[in-house]
């Protein structure tokens, strides 16, 4: 299996505070991962500097054998926990732009995932609920035919309803020769889609491994695993 | 590139709009006002509109303008919503330069729209026609002035860059640094020093040439403002191409949003 994602001994400090300390991982293709980790761990930034939004200190990161830059972005589709869409637009500049922006975006499912998640074209993004909002979010996302999805804290704040919406989102739309990570600290929500895990604790990796292995492994479900990991940490 | 201008013209179009309308009420209020005078006070009311056009609304359009250019890219450099233009997959030189050209554009209406408001004030408050010579400006005054008005714009837009360039460098090389504001800001003013020197030295220079001309004519006075408004122009888009380059570079590979 090729390595789509590969970072060597990466690191990344905010002033004095390591974030990421020597990261060492590989994310291959056609695997979901689940990069999981208590606030403050270090997802986020693994992500944005995945991304491109945030440049490391020291280390490398390959993302389909580049660095990371412009042109790596054209094929990871990365989703913020932030809500990153302009409040101006309607969901309709929304689709637009990302349509106009990515060469890669999919109208027509775009249109169909917003009927599934039941968000009207025409309505002011300011104006979204929380639920919406992360709807919205996710739906731009995964409307891009993306070789690299990266989706942070997709089922933060969401209600049972939006939740499972989005699960069923992710696991229908996710392509096989691409790669997905998945960072949240929902462990029991999201652990029947993951192949594979990473856990993040103080910006270091802590465990990682198929998912499987490590339920077998330690006769506990991936949720226990957690509380065990980080109820120690 | 066209898809960045044409997404900061989108995001403008409220704010478009607005300003349209309050600029028409505005101008139909002084219009309705003037004519509510009579015959012997327009006259003198023609002038202190003229007055104001020239100096507080000219200054106003300008504090306005610069207020906007500069949101611009602060907004996405500064606020989460920024993230949406930074995940697209164009570098940093194409998202700046996207914004220049808009502001650019946007400048050239707004002061094409003052023009436009101005010329038409003259010639309702004045009468039709108007004869630019009996009031004593000619053409080459008016071109001058017109000449003057896009100077500005640069201006306004080369300063613009300088600020970008201070907060590329506060989200970038300052980043992870403890007073990353004061850092940036004294930066700033070092930038504005050492252009400020530059443009003195470059005065100087003209200086020396202009004491050589006689300027015992309006003629010859027109010509040398002209001149003067040419190196002007050179040095500004010469320093606007420095301060792009150094901000679209900060913006392509250091930038930490």
């Amino acid at each position: 299996m090729n390595n789509m994602i590969e970072c060597i001994n990466l690191q990344k400090n905010y002033m004095s505070k390591k974030a990421l300390i020597d990261i060492n991982l590989k994310f291959q293709e056609g695997k979901i991962y689940g990069v999981l980790g208590p606030n403050g761990s270090g997802k986020t930034t693994l992500m944005k500097v995945i991304a491109d939004l945030h440049e490391q200190s020291s280390g490398e990161i390959h993302i389909c054998g580049e660095k990371p830059s412009h042109l790596t972005r054209a094929y990871v589709a990365y989703m913020p926990t932030e809500n990153f869409i302009y409040g101006w637009m309607r969901v309709k500049d929304a689709v637009s732009f990302y349509k106009d922006m990515y060469k890669d975006f999919d109208l027509q499912r775009a249109v169909d995932l917003l009927k599934f998640m039941e968000l009207d074209m025409n309505q002011r993004v300011s104006s979204l609920s929380t639920g919406q909002r992360a709807r919205l979010k996710i739906t731009l996302v995964i409307s891009r035919r993306a070789r690299i999805y990266m989706l942070d804290e997709p089922l933060n704040g969401l209600d049972p309803i939006s939740r499972t919406k989005i699960k069923e989102c992710i696991i229908e739309q996710f392509n096989a020769e691409g790669v997905m990570l998945i960072s949240t600290h929902l462990v029991s929500e999201i652990e029947q889609i993951l192949d594979e895990v990473v856990f993040l604790n103080e910006g270091k990796v802590i465990l990682e491994g198929e998912t499987e292995a490590l339920r077998s492994q330690h006769g506990k479900s991936l949720e226990d695993i957690y509380r065990e990991v980080f109820g120690n940490a | 590139m066209l898809n960045l201008v044409k997404f900061e013209f989108a995001r403008k179009k409220t704010t478009f709009a607005v300003a349209a309308a309050l600029t028409v009420i505005g101008q139909l209020f002084v219009l309705f006002k003037f004519f509510q005078l009579d015959e012997l006070s327009r006259k003198a009311a023609g002038d202190e509109i003229f007055g104001i056009f020239l100096g507080v609304i000219m200054v106003g359009f300008g504090i306005l303008y610069f207020i906007d250019i500069i949101f611009l890219f602060r907004n996405d450099l500064f606020k989460q919503e920024g993230y949406m233009l930074f995940m697209t997959p164009h570098n940093g030189y194409k998202i700046l330069g996207s914004k220049l050209i808009f502001g650019l554009l946007e400048g050239l209406a707004i002061a094409t729209l003052y023009l436009g408001l101005l010329f038409l004030n003259l010639k309702v408050m004045l009468g039709v026609p108007i004869d630019f010579e009996m009031i004593g400006i000619n053409g080459v005054i008016i071109l001058t002035g017109i000449k003057g008005l896009i100077l500005g714009v640069f201006m306004l837009i080369e300063f613009a860059l300088t600020v970008y360039l201070s907060f590329a460098l506060f989200k970038s090389l300052f980043n992870n640094t403890r007073f990353k504001g004061l850092i940036t800001f004294v930066i700033f003013v070092v930038i504005n020093i050492v252009k400020s020197k530059i443009v003195e030295v470059i005065a100087n220079l003209l200086g020396n040439n202009f004491s050589n001309v006689q300027i015992n004519t309006s003629d010859a006075m027109l010509e040398t403002i002209n001149t003067a408004m040419n190196y002007g122009l050179i040095a500004t888009l010469l320093s606007a191409v420095v301060l792009f380059i150094g901000t679209g570079y900060l913006l392509e590979n250091r930038i930490n949003l």
